[in-house]
């Protein structure tokens, strides 16, 4: 698979805002309880928010 | 930002590390950040990446596909909101334990079904045994779900309920909307 990375300026900016934009930091959850999430988010209704980064 | 990204279920997916979810969702860039709907299906991507426009965006995913009622806190709360309609109040005394999230959980399930959301108004109850609320209403054990008549001035419990599945608790909720409704 083929990632076109985005400049370093742009993931830092995402990163920024993401993690960090006011009111402290947001806790993500790790990519590798995806199905468990879908899951839950299933069971609870709850939508979804999926960050894909290099940041990690 | 925070606050507003508690609506959502959050997952970093990591490049490297989570490869396989790139190829499932089709992302090739990064950074990339993409909505789904408690079905799992795509509900969207974020498209304005300041801080405010991430904020609104947050909360709109959230206030569109949520797949719950809007809950109010405490008993008082939902008879006042009940009154206007008047609509059945739906009393959830609820407590930490699995038993309790399980059972709230019925209120999402699909089977339950999204047009109740609106024809009642939903409040969760904190259960504390002796409680001054679980005392009024009589409730002994969690979870229980109470359907109240907000008619009356301190409201009438109109069914107890301690189990059952989405289909049989919908049942009670438009029964009493039908009656509330005569």
């Amino acid at each position: 698979m083929q990632k076109i990375l985005m400049s370093g300026l742009a993931v830092a900016l995402m990163a920024g805002i993401a993690f960090a934009g006011g009111g402290g930091k947001i806790k993500w959850e790790d990519g590798r309880k995806h199905d468990a999430l879908l899951a839950e988010a299933n069971a609870t209704g709850k939508p979804l928010v999926l960050y894909f980064t290099g940041e990690g | 930002m925070v606050k507003s990204a508690e609506g959502l279920i959050r997952i970093l997916v990591d490049a490297g590390k989570d490869d396989k979810l790139f190829s499932k969702y089709g992302v090739r860039s990064m950074p990339t950040i993409i909505f789904l709907g408690p079905d799992g299906k795509e509900a969207g991507k974020l498209a304005d990446r300041s801080p405010d426009g991430v904020k609104r965006q947050f909360e709109e995913i959230a206030a569109k596909n949520t797949r719950a009622p809007h809950w109010l806190a405490g008993a008082d709360a939902a008879l006042s909101s009940a009154k206007s309609g008047p609509k059945p109040a739906v009393l959830f005394f609820g407590d930490d334990k699995p038993k309790s999230k399980m059972f709230q959980n019925l209120f999402s399930d699909p089977t339950f079904g999204a047009d109740l959301y609106e024809k009642a108004v939903f409040s969760k109850v904190e259960f504390k045994k002796d409680s001054d609320e679980c005392k009024k209403w009589k409730v002994t054990e969690a979870p229980t779900i109470l359907i109240v008549d907000p008619s009356a001035e301190e409201g009438t419990s109109l069914k107890s309920i301690k189990g059952g599945t989405p289909k049989s608790v919908r049942k009670e909720i438009e029964d009493a909307i039908k009656k509330l409704s005569k």
